[in-house]
């Protein structure tokens, strides 16, 4: 059956979308739905987009150009990204194409984008901008960066919202971004949201935002995750545990809206690359424990790091030069804090050092495991429920609609009813009357066809969007609580095959079925296996029930769907 | 450091103003209490105490985890004093005062069932995480009201008060609500921003926009964790929120106060008494400014509004001073005689006016302004009828919607008719207080054109012309009695009635209507399918019409009561004035008289005792005259 197969299932959506535009159009009641499935036409063959979200000055365009091993998006003291900015695959970082908002789009050196920062004009004009790095993971997911969100510039948080797909998350630009959202509408497939070690209001509103524009109630939070950043801001001297400990309390203030939090330093990470072998040279001596009696000190601000100490085994115009390299002071401080911790080392351990702590490897690692690797069901379950809701509402109106003409229907019967007794006592004048009404009847009858015609179809649709919906959230859910162990009471072979149902190894039919016992005829294989899974689904933990559940429903799915295939063949031969 | 201090030119203080109102007022009381009616008296001496108490409150506010409470501790030198976290930690405002030792107290709401006062709890610093934060104190579900800090600081000892609040933006929403019920009694406000999270933000920007709409204070704004960032950053920061501050608040650059610190480098300078980290702490302007120019300036003024009260008082009493000596000025015994009757003829003469002209006219403008209320409360009854336009016209405009859109935007609608009705009523509270002051300002004008004849002397044949009492010198002449009227009855309502008061205090929450709105069973209808949409539709708008009607009529009545309140005590207010006005005259008419009896017994070596005796009275008087006048230049005459 073509729910499983999500190559099946990108081709139905797609069919779907040609033809809802068509369904809606046909009533008056429901033609202004047409708009919200426009856009969605030409999503589908889009790659799959992750954006990095945040309050301004959080630090993510840093982020990206730690992920990319290279400064493509402009970074700044002051609010700086003011435009939706994507980053694709592409072979020039050197140039940027500008797509304005009332003219064709340009190519410029990139080198110009720093006039697009800020409270800028050009900004104001321009619906988005491309760069291009080749880092391979572009080439299954762009990354988009976008305008910080709390910034009194309100431009930059309503691009960011209309971009993302949400109106005014904070209840302030709802207006001014309704047409717009139209336009861009919706285009992120998953985020990564940067945020402050401690969690705010806005947060909230924001993922919850979100939330609401990208999933069907119910299903779970595999689009966002969240990068706890500037960690090292934090007043402290354990660090790293009292970073770990904020990742936690985010975690649980927010589970609703974020699979995961993730601390990393994009400053620590760039350092690794960025700064050269003396400056590591330098570094490593600042942490040698001849220092040690006077680092504190020198740690506690950048004039105190500077100063004449003739106690201090590194001269100040080599500590100076450590400041003009764009680290932040407090990545700086935090960096000489882990070479005074790794005492004896080379410069190539402390580099590793740092950039284990940065924890820039791991985000690469999340990223792939958890949007790269299922970009397919992701995009799915973002895409079933931007075509659902038109659908919903229009069923609704037309439902109500078939209510009312059916009402009408039954008073003319009943006008005809009186009009006949009238006509049989001899006034004869009313025959026209009844001519009228019983055209107007056969009007009505056909508009009722056509009504019930389109609510048909659309309920066709929409419930199989819905099984469409559901589907891919219980494979993210699965694949989601095998990778945390929450399903260790299964074998590990079970698992493995579970995996391969729930389309971690792949989203087509075949790739499903890979897990399953070669030597056997497949229809049997599945019919065991559902066997041993009903084992499971009571006893164990709900976890546990669940995701069997969802396995058996799946299974169920391909056992149909390879019946129908070999009687298909069958006919056929 | 680089901070805008400099232009806020603080006055050399060669002058102790307070000292200077405190050495007069002394040397004025004893003959204020002969010469002057006590309400006057009184009127000034509890002006005194209040300058003399000298209490400035200056309320640290800002957002979640900017460093409010690190910054307090540091500007006190006490490092370990409010609890501090990195996580959000302040629950409750703590109040910081002088007191001789080191100590916490707690106080507490009454208490929330047999509303019986709960008496404050002394409590160790250890304890203080249990009652002043989130994590001891979830929820407050210990129903703290504030918990005082007493220390023996000589940075406080000037009756500086600095209060710590929760901050605003996080998770926990009742914080704001508990910042915010504090503005209104700050002397000045100290935002908090940070080196470390970002530059200013709309929300900020929202909530200063908030409370300086509301509240007239002064603002000071403190930029901390300059030590977590590079110079670079924190003061391109700095510029920035400078930027935004003129832009989105209109604050003019000389305005802006606003300090850049560290309270971990002052801390680590206190430590080690190192003054090259205490310079780059930034806290050295800013506690200059505090000591210099912030708190003084509260001194001035309230100094300068005594003087005012202490002047009038001394004008009084030589004018006084000098209708006595003129009268012991008279050795011929018929001269004397001559002025007693005058003096009788004058106490007559009062005495008809007052109840042919003066009662009358009080009577009359009493009736004036009874009716003026009465229409008032008329005209709002009305007005906030449930079934008046006013809520016609409101909900009409919902007409078109679907009962869905409605039952999404039930609380916006809401809020909107709150406000609707606070500008209506408005309208009318301000029509009432018009009005009011117009029945006022007839009397006024009424006594000055009836009561132009003299009372007391004709004057002719002195060669040191008595000054006459003549009714208009009443003290209903100056403007500034109807505004203290109004005062009274609007407690300085004027501005920000509409927003802060009457929505707060006399509008119920909305929270608690949209409970009527889910026993309405506006929520949760999912029988779409049957029920015809329009038929719903209308259903759901009949149902807001009954919602939105229910809350009119609470609303009604609350604002009745209060109207009720705020006329009768108008009204009051006046006739003390009335009362007042006349009592001084009757005092001064019958001391007029007794004097002159007494002047009729004496021989004419007593007479100039008196003569003598006056005289240097009279010059003591004029000497704090003029030292009150040097200190206060600006001071009319
Ligand atoms: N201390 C510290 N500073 C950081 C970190 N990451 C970035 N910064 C600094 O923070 C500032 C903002 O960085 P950006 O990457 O431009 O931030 P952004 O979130 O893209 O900001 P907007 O585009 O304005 O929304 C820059 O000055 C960075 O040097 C970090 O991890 N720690
Ligand atoms: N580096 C640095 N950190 C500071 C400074 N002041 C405060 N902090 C840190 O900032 C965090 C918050 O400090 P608090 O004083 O609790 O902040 P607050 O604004 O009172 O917080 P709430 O009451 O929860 O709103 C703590 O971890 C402090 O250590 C400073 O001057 N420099
Ligand atoms: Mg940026
Ligand atoms: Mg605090």
């Amino acid at each position: 059956m073509l729910v499983f197969d999500l190559n099946d299932v990108q081709q139905y959506v797609k069919k779907v979308c040609d033809e809802i535009p068509g369904l809606l159009g046909r009533h008056s009641i429901t033609s202004d739905l047409v708009a919200q499935v426009t856009g969605l036409r030409a999503d589908i063959d889009k790659p799959f987009t992750v954006a990095i979200v945040g309050q301004m000055r959080v630090g993510k365009s840093s982020l990206i150009n730690a992920l990319l091993e290279k400064d493509i998006a402009i970074t700044g003291v002051t609010e700086t990204t003011a435009t939706v900015n994507w980053i694709h695959h592409g072979t020039d970082p050197n140039i940027a194409r500008v797509h304005w908002r009332d003219r064709p789009p340009e190519t410029i050196p990139r080198g110009e984008l720093d006039k697009w920062t800020g409270d800028s004009e050009l900004a104001a004009n321009t619906r988005s901008i491309e760069l291009f790095d080749d880092a391979a993971f572009l080439k299954i997911a762009s990354i988009v960066d976008t305008p910080g969100l709390r910034s009194v510039i309100a431009a930059h948080e309503s691009a960011t919202e209309s971009f993302i797909g949400i109106n005014g998350a904070n209840d302030k630009n709802a207006e001014r971004c309704a047409d717009q959202t139209q336009q861009l509408g919706l285009q992120a497939d998953a985020i990564v949201y940067v945020i402050m070690p401690v969690a705010r209001e806005t947060d909230d509103q924001f993922l919850d935002a979100f939330r609401n524009a990208t999933r069907l109630p119910g299903s779970s939070n595999y689009n966002s995750i969240a990068v706890l950043h500037k960690w090292e801001t934090l007043n402290t001297d354990d660090l790293l545990d009292e970073r770990d400990r904020k990742a936690s309390k985010i975690a649980a203030s927010l589970s609703e809206h974020l699979a995961t939090v993730l601390p990393v330093s994009a400053p620590l990470a760039r350092a690794v690359f960025s700064l050269n072998d003396r400056h590591w040279q330098t570094i490593l001596e600042l942490g040698k424990p001849d220092n040690d009696s006077i680092r504190e000190k020198m740690l506690r601000h950048e004039r105190a790091f500077v100063r004449e100490l003739p106690e201090c085994s590194v001269a100040v115009a080599e500590r100076k030069d450590l400041l003009l390299l764009g680290v932040p002071w407090p990545s700086l401080r935090t960096i000489i804090g882990i070479a005074a911790n790794v005492q004896g080392t080379s410069i190539n351990e402390l580099r590793q050092r740092v950039r284990a702590i940065s924890q820039i490897d791991d985000l690469k690692q999340i990223l792939e495991q958890r949007f790269f690797s299922r970009s397919r069901a992701i995009k799915m379950l973002r895409l079933t429920t931007r075509a659902s809701q038109p659908c919903q509402l229009a069923m609704t109106r037309l439902q109500n609609e078939t209510e009312k003409l059916k009402t009408n229907l039954n008073r003319s019967s009943n006008v005809l009813a009186l009009l006949q007794q009238r006509i049989e006592l001899g006034d004869t004048d009313l025959q026209s009357v009844v001519r009228h009404t019983q055209e107007s009847q056969q009007v009505i009858e056909s508009q009722l066809e056509k009504l019930t015609d389109t609510l048909e179809t659309l309920g066709e649709r929409f419930e199989t969007l819905q099984t469409i919906h559901d589907g891919c959230d219980g494979d993210l859910a699965g694949i989601e609580a095998i990778a945390e162990s929450q399903l260790d009471e299964l074998p590990a072979e079970l698992r493995d095959t579970l995996r391969y149902v729930f389309g971690q190894h792949g989203v087509s039919v075949g790739e499903r079925m890979r897990g399953l016992h070669r030597s056997r005829n497949p229809s049997e294989a599945i019919v065991e296996l559902v066997g041993t899974l009903r084992g499971y689904v009571d006893k164990g933990s709900p976890r546990t029930h669940h995701t069997c559940q969802h396995a058996i429903d799946r299974l169920e799915q391909l056992y149909h769907h390879i019946e129908l295939s070999g009687q298909r063949e069958k006919i056929a031969s | 450091m680089n901070t805008s201090t400099t232009a806020q030119t603080s006055q050399p203080d060669s002058i102790d103003f307070r000292s200077v109102v405190n050495h007069v007022a002394t040397s004025l009381v004893p003959f204020a209490e002969e010469y002057v009616n006590t309400s006057q008296l009184d009127d000034a001496i509890a002006g005194l105490k209040r300058l003399n108490c000298g209490v400035f409150r200056l309320v640290v506010m800002g957002e979640i985890k900017k460093g409010k409470s690190s910054f307090i501790n540091a500007f006190l030198s006490e490092p370990e004093l409010l609890p501090t976290d990195s996580d959000i930690a302040t629950s409750i405002v703590f109040k910081i005062l002088y007191g001789p030792k080191k100590q916490f107290k707690v106080f507490f709401f009454d208490d929330g069932e047999t509303g019986q006062p709960v008496a404050p709890l002394v409590v160790q610093p250890d304890q203080l995480m249990d009652y002043g934060t989130e994590k001891g104190n979830p929820n407050n579900e210990k129903r703290v009201d504030f918990i005082a800090v007493e220390l023996p600081n000589p940075l406080l000892q000037s009756g500086l008060v600095i209060v710590d609040t929760p901050g605003v933006g996080g998770l926990f929403k009742a914080h704001r609500d508990i910042t915010w019920r504090f503005a209104p009694n700050a002397d000045a406000i100290l935002f908090v921003v940070d080196s470390v999270e970002s530059v200013m933000s709309a929300d900020e920007i929202a909530f200063l926009r908030d409370l300086t709409e509301k509240f007239a204070v002064k603002l000071l704004f403190v930029q901390t964790k300059i030590d977590a960032a590079s110079e670079e950053l924190w003061r391109g920061w700095e510029d920035r929120n400078k930027t935004i501050l003129k832009s989105e608040l209109g604050l003019t650059d000389d305005r802006i106060v606003y300090f850049p610190v560290s309270a971990s480098t002052k801390n680590f300078a206190d430590e080690e008494f190192d003054l090259e980290e205490l310079e780059d702490s930034g806290y050295p302007p800013l506690m200059r400014f505090v000591a210099q120019t912030l708190l003084p300036s509260k001194e001035r003024f309230l100094a300068a509004k005594a003087a005012v009260d202490w002047a009038r008082i001394a004008s009084k009493v030589s004018h006084e001073m000098d209708i006595r000596l003129s009268l012991a000025s008279e050795t011929t015994s018929g001269k004397i005689q001559e002025i007693e009757t005058q003096r009788r003829e004058a106490i007559s003469k009062f005495n008809d006016w007052e109840l042919n002209i003066f009662k009358p006219l009080v009577a009359s403008t009493n009736e004036t302004v009874g009716k003026i209320s009465r229409d008032s409360l008329d005209e709002l009854e009305s007005l906030l009828q449930p079934s008046g336009n006013l809520l016609a016209d409101f909900v009409s405009a919902y007409r078109g919607f679907t009962a869905d859109e409605m039952q999404e935007n039930l609380k916006m609608i809401q809020q909107d008719f709150m406000e609707r009705c606070a500008e209506a009523s408005k309208e009318v509270f301000d029509k009432f207080s018009s009005g009011f002051e117009n029945a006022v300002g007839q009397a006024q004008k009424a006594l000055n054109v009836k009561a132009t004849g003299d009372v007391s002397g004709s004057g002719s044949s002195h060669s040191r012309d008595i000054q006459f009492r003549k009714v208009t010198t009443l003290d209903l002449s100056s403007t500034s009695v109807f505004e203290s009227t109004r005062n009274i009855a609007f407690a300085g309502v004027a501005g920000y009635y509409l927003s802060s008061m009457v929505i707060s205090a006399i509008f119920p929450p909305v929270g608690a209507l949209s409970l009527v709105a889910a026993a309405f069973g506006l929520y949760g209808a999912s029988e779409t399918g049957r029920v015809m949409a329009e038929n719903r539709n209308a259903q759901a708008f009949t149902k807001l019409r009954g919602i939105l009607a229910d809350q009119l009529s609470q609303v009604r009545r609350s604002v009745v009561r209060d109207f009720e309140d705020r006329a009768d005590k108008c009204s009051k207010g006046l006739n003390g004035l009335f009362e007042a006005a006349t009592s001084q005259m009757r005092a001064d008419l019958q001391r007029d008289l007794d004097d002159a009896k007494a002047a009729a017994g004496r021989t004419h070596a007593e007479s100039q005792e008196v003569v003598a005796k006056l005289r240097a009275e009279m010059m003591l008087v004029g000497k704090h005259l003029t030292e009150l006048r040097r200190a206060f230049p600006t001071m009319k005459a």
